[in-house]
């Protein structure tokens, strides 16, 4: 409807005055009430609103009227008990804070949007608190409060919810290969033993592609070991993926002995992999959750420009990834990318093939990834494509000591 | 003349229109409130109501309470031999409301506007219109809960000249709503409604309920086992419970007692402070809904000229104690809380009539939830929701959003329609969906027309509409994912139409009858003695069907209920 005819609707001249425009809208509806003419009430309020959007002065925001002391003590408060591991005492703060205000109270509000702000999104918040949050100020509902403020920060709240969400029905599922993803090695070998039948594998390999969903805010919750034992009950013992095949000779002895064409081998083939990017993605975070502080954005190198970084990937002498030898094998550490990230668009790996084909993503908070290589695992090649869409040439590295 | 019908959880009520001002209906037994309870006979007839109550502790096998908490769902309440669906059920309660208002009238009712909570779904709404139909009722409008409250209100308010906003803070026995009005020039606008329809007075009933056998030193009573320490003795703790809540009101102690099966009797000392604490965690389901009721509205606590209080949970010490610690001030209970939904009502079907008392009252409405359709966002992050009505939207309304298929070519698309506020659909609820077929297109030349209609009754129909070709389709949502099939309405009527429902006149014997039969379960010894001789006396009288020994051996049963302790 134009604007001239949403006047003439209401049945009055051009206007800044809302409060005559509410009059003539309350006046109009005398006659085109919403059960005595549905279809005129609807042009009468439609001619209404487009009216008043024009007029109403948006609500205040909360926190003017707000003693900001008010917000920052609570954040304090709930700073130092999460510092001193009393998840119980920080709901406990939050909760007397709130009850000390009216629901929809400007100081209600600005608490809220000081904890939304402030800690809601922090990672290595504990889960029990951020629940707690959550139902607090009813942060699941999309279409209210939080989302109308923030949209971004509170998308980024769902997806914690969800995860947490989804952790929460893993335990308490009555599955055991449910349970055994959230069990201690130990239990999920006890849990999972032997092979799973076809129905089994499909329902673990569902389970890792939401673990890969929601791997930044669980992923270091789960027990390496139990996942590593939940890979097997799929695919068998380890393998990699890009291994390619080798002459006759050198499979003798291997788990991937089976001379070919037998039935045995038809079943292994048969077996669909969990995707190798899941895999070393997931082992790549999972490194992570030793250093929980890696997660801060601030103790990350930092970043350095686009041009400078490519400059500096294309130089000869900068490596694209380190080799650190542990107790349980060769680590394997791209933090030489970390800070050049702005100049990689992606990278792919490939362990012990020429052609690096696996996707990986460069986490986007500045944690450093990585992973333990494999016992069988000789080299690595690697391939970057840079923003402007071109590829590099492929390096390979070959680990210490494993040269081929 | 058109019936105001509060269809509640415990109680319903039914008023009308009349000489301009509303006039509540007394039942039978000269009571406005009737207990939402259906019980079926050994003789296979219905009795709804007080007698019906009395059932629920002597016979809780054939007794049915609470069913408007399953309205809208597929479940079957198995009464004796027989078994019903919840709008089955509330259509006895509507039946013999309806038989009240035809005594009291004199003349037969055909119309009514029957209340539901604000925030009922669709389904619930669709089941509370069969209840009425099923009573051989058109129903004229179903109306939220508290709107009608906010009428009764503001009828009352704008005879004394006050204008304003108020909230409404609705608890009922089984359903909490909050709503958000401004009433200005005789216009009352429904701003926001907000709820939780899983809250509600019943609820602090279990809460009691669940704590005395620990509290008592007995093992917890299994509803699902049908031996005389299961089900019945699960009922009569219910009552029991109910009652110490009630007592709770104006006490700050009460015994509730409990006679067992071996003769012994658990008792337990309830303080209103331990039941403060059993009530803690539903006192504080009660902030949220008022928070985005408040927030949608955009209105300001402070703001607000009245905070209203409705439902017969807001009886309740407690309860009043929190609705004012919430708002930081006394609520206004001018109107019984009992009776306000009914009050509402009668207005709504006065303004149906268009009387001329109410001839400049207008009444807008909006709908309670996000209505929208499911959408894809590329990835793996499947099934979003894409809002097409937001909640507390005014009604009626349609709206349009437009979509595009996910793939090139494609030659049909699915559109599935849900109602609810979270992101994903998986945790909304599924309302119904259809196949749209397409001439297949690239998707950027592929777009299709989404569109939604929103009545004032709640009631959504959605339309798809290729926009290249015009090929359209559209369903108007008439069943909820656990509605009946599509049973004829006329079978469905004629099967229910069969049942004889105690008739009005025989309603105070059947009462007698009941609570004579609760206090012979319920006494020991020579009480119990009196009261059964007097129980078969009555019954061998009714049998008869001659008035003058029927009045005689009523007395006498009266007379060994008063002396057991009960009421007569």
């Amino acid at each position: 409807m134009s604007e001239t005819a949403d006047w003439e609707a209401l049945g009055l001249d051009p206007t800044d005055d809302a409060e005559a425009v509410k009059r003539a809208y309350r006046a109009r509806l005398k006659v085109v009430g919403p059960d005595r003419d549905p279809e005129g009430f609807q042009r009468l309020r439609a001619a209404y609103e487009a009216v008043m959007t024009g007029l109403e002065a948006p609500r205040p925001p909360a926190a003017p009227e707000v003693d900001p002391d008010l917000t920052g003590r609570l954040l304090a408060t709930v700073a130092a008990h999460r510092a001193a591991g009393n998840e119980a005492g920080a709901i406990a703060a939050i909760d007397a804070a709130m009850a000390a205000h009216p629901p929809g109270s400007p100081a209600a509000e600005a608490i809220e949007d000081a904890l939304l702000g402030g800690i809601a999104l922090d990672r290595v918040l504990s889960p029990g608190l951020f629940m707690a949050m959550v139902d607090r100020f009813d942060w699941r509902d999309a279409n209210g409060r939080a989302a109308g403020t923030d949209a971004e920060r509170h998308a980024i709240l769902l997806d914690r919810v969800a995860a947490e969400e989804w952790i929460a029905g893993l335990r308490a599922s009555a599955d055991p290969l449910d349970q055994a993803m959230v069990a201690t090695r130990e239990e999920a070998t006890r849990l999972v033993s032997g092979d799973l039948d076809a129905a089994g594998r499909n329902r673990v390999r569902t389970r890792f592609e939401e673990l890969r969903q929601h791997a930044m805010f669980v992923l270091h919750r789960f027990d390496g070991g139990a996942l590593a034992r939940m890979r097997e009950a799929v695919e068998g013992p380890p393998l990699l993926g890009d291994i390619q095949p080798e002459p006759a000779g050198g499979r003798a002895g291997g788990p991937w002995a089976v001379p070919p064409g037998t039935p045995a081998d038809t079943a292994t083939t048969t077996r669909r992999k969990i995707p190798l990017g899941t895999l070393i993605l997931i082992g790549a975070l999972a490194g992570l959750g030793a250093g929980v502080p890696a997660l801060f954005r601030d103790s990350s190198p930092p970043l350095l420009d686009a041009t400078e970084a490519r400059r500096r990937l294309e130089a000869a002498d900068q490596p694209w990834v380190l080799f650190h030898m542990e107790p349980g094998g060769t680590r394997v550490d791209f933090a030489p990318l970390v800070p050049l990230r702005r100049a990689i668009a992606d990278l792919r790996i490939g362990v012990n093939v020429a052609e690096p084909a696996t996707l990986m993503q460069m986490p986007e908070n500045g944690a450093v990834p990585g992973f333990l290589a494999p016992a069988e695992m000789r080299f690595i090649t690697m391939r970057l494509r840079f923003p402007d869409g071109s590829l590099s040439p492929i390096r390979r590295y070959d680990l210490p000591g494993k040269k081929s | 003349m058109i019936l105001g019908i509060d269809l509640g959880t415990t109680n319903s009520l039914v008023g009308v229109w009349r000489d301009g001002a509303v006039a509540l209906i007394p039942n039978a037994h000269g009571e406005v409130l009737t207990p939402s309870v259906v019980s079926l006979d050994r003789t296979g007839e219905i009795v709804v109501g007080a007698a019906a109550r009395e059932r629920l502790s002597t016979h809780p096998d054939r007794t049915a309470a609470a069913f408007k908490r399953l309205m809208g769902t597929a479940r079957k309440i198995p009464l004796g031999e027989r078994s019903f669906r919840a709008e089955e059920l509330s259509s006895f309660v509507i039946r013999s409301l309806r038989d009240d208002a035809e005594a009291f009238l004199g003349h037969p009712v055909e119309e009514a506007v029957i209340t539901v909570p604000a925030y009922f779904s669709d389904a619930q709404r669709r089941a509370t219109r069969t209840a009425g139909e099923l009573a051989g009722l058109k129903v004229e409008r179903v109306l939220n809960e508290p709107t009608a409250a906010a009428l009764a209100y503001g009828l009352a308010d704008r005879y004394a000249h006050e204008e304003g906003r108020i909230l409404v803070f609705d608890l009922g026995g089984g359903t909490f709503d909050v709503s958000v009005l401004e009433l200005n020039d005789g216009v009352m606008e429904v701003r926001a409604t907000a709820g939780d329809n899983f809250l509600g007075g019943e609820d602090f009933d279990d809460a009691i309920a669940g704590w005395f056998p620990g509290a008592a030193g007995i093992p917890a009573p299994d509803p699902l086992d049908p031996g005389p320490a299961g089900q019945l003795l699960a009922a009569r703790l219910r009552r029991e419970a109910e009652a110490a809540r009630r007592r709770l009101g104006a006490a700050v102690e009460t015994t509730l007692e409990l006679p067992l099966p071996d003769g012994r009797t658990a008792r337990a000392t309830l303080t209103a402070d331990t039941f403060a604490k059993l009530a803690e965690p539903l006192l504080e389901r009660l902030r949220r809904p008022v928070a985005r009721a408040l927030s949608d509205s955009r209105i300001r606590p402070e703001d607000l000229s009245h905070v209203v209080l409705a439902g017969g949970a807001t009886r309740m010490p407690i309860v009043r104690k929190e609705a004012a610690r919430l708002f930081g001030r006394l609520p206004l209970q001018k109107l019984d809380p009992d009776e306000v939904v009914a009050r509402g009502a009668a207005v709504q079907a006065g303004l149906k009539m268009r009387d001329a008392a109410l001839d400049d009252l207008v009444l807008t409405d909006v709908a309670p939830y996000t209505l929208g359709v499911e959408v894809n966002e590329g990835g793996d992050r499947s099934g979003r929701m894409l809002p097409v009505i937001e909640r507390n939207t005014v009604v009626p309304v349609s709206r349009t959003k437009e979509v595009r298929p996910t793939a090139d070519f494609q030659k049909r698309v699915t559109v599935r329609v849900f109602q609810g506020e979270a992101r994903l659909v998986k945790d909304n609820i599924p309302l119904g969906e259809f196949d749209l077929e397409l001439t297949p297109r690239r998707q950027s030349d592929q777009a299709i027309e989404i569109r939604f209609t929103y009545d004032v009754n709640g009631i959504l129909e959605v339309a798809a509409k290729a926009e290249a070709d015009g090929r359209q389709e559209r369903i108007v949502i008439r069943h909820g994912p656990d509605a009946p099939p599509e049973e004829a309405a006329e079978a469905r009527l004629a099967k229910l139409a069969a049942l004889k429902v105690h008739p009005r006149s025989e309603a105070s014997n059947r009462l007698l009858l009941a609570r004579g039969e609760r206090l012979f379960e319920e006494s020991l010894g020579e009480a119990r003695d009196f009261i059964g001789d007097a129980l078969a006396r009555f019954e061998a009288a009714l049998a008869a069907q001659d008035p003058d020994p029927i009045a005689a051996a009523a007395d006498r049963l009266r007379e060994a209920i008063r002396a057991a302790g009960g009421v007569a």
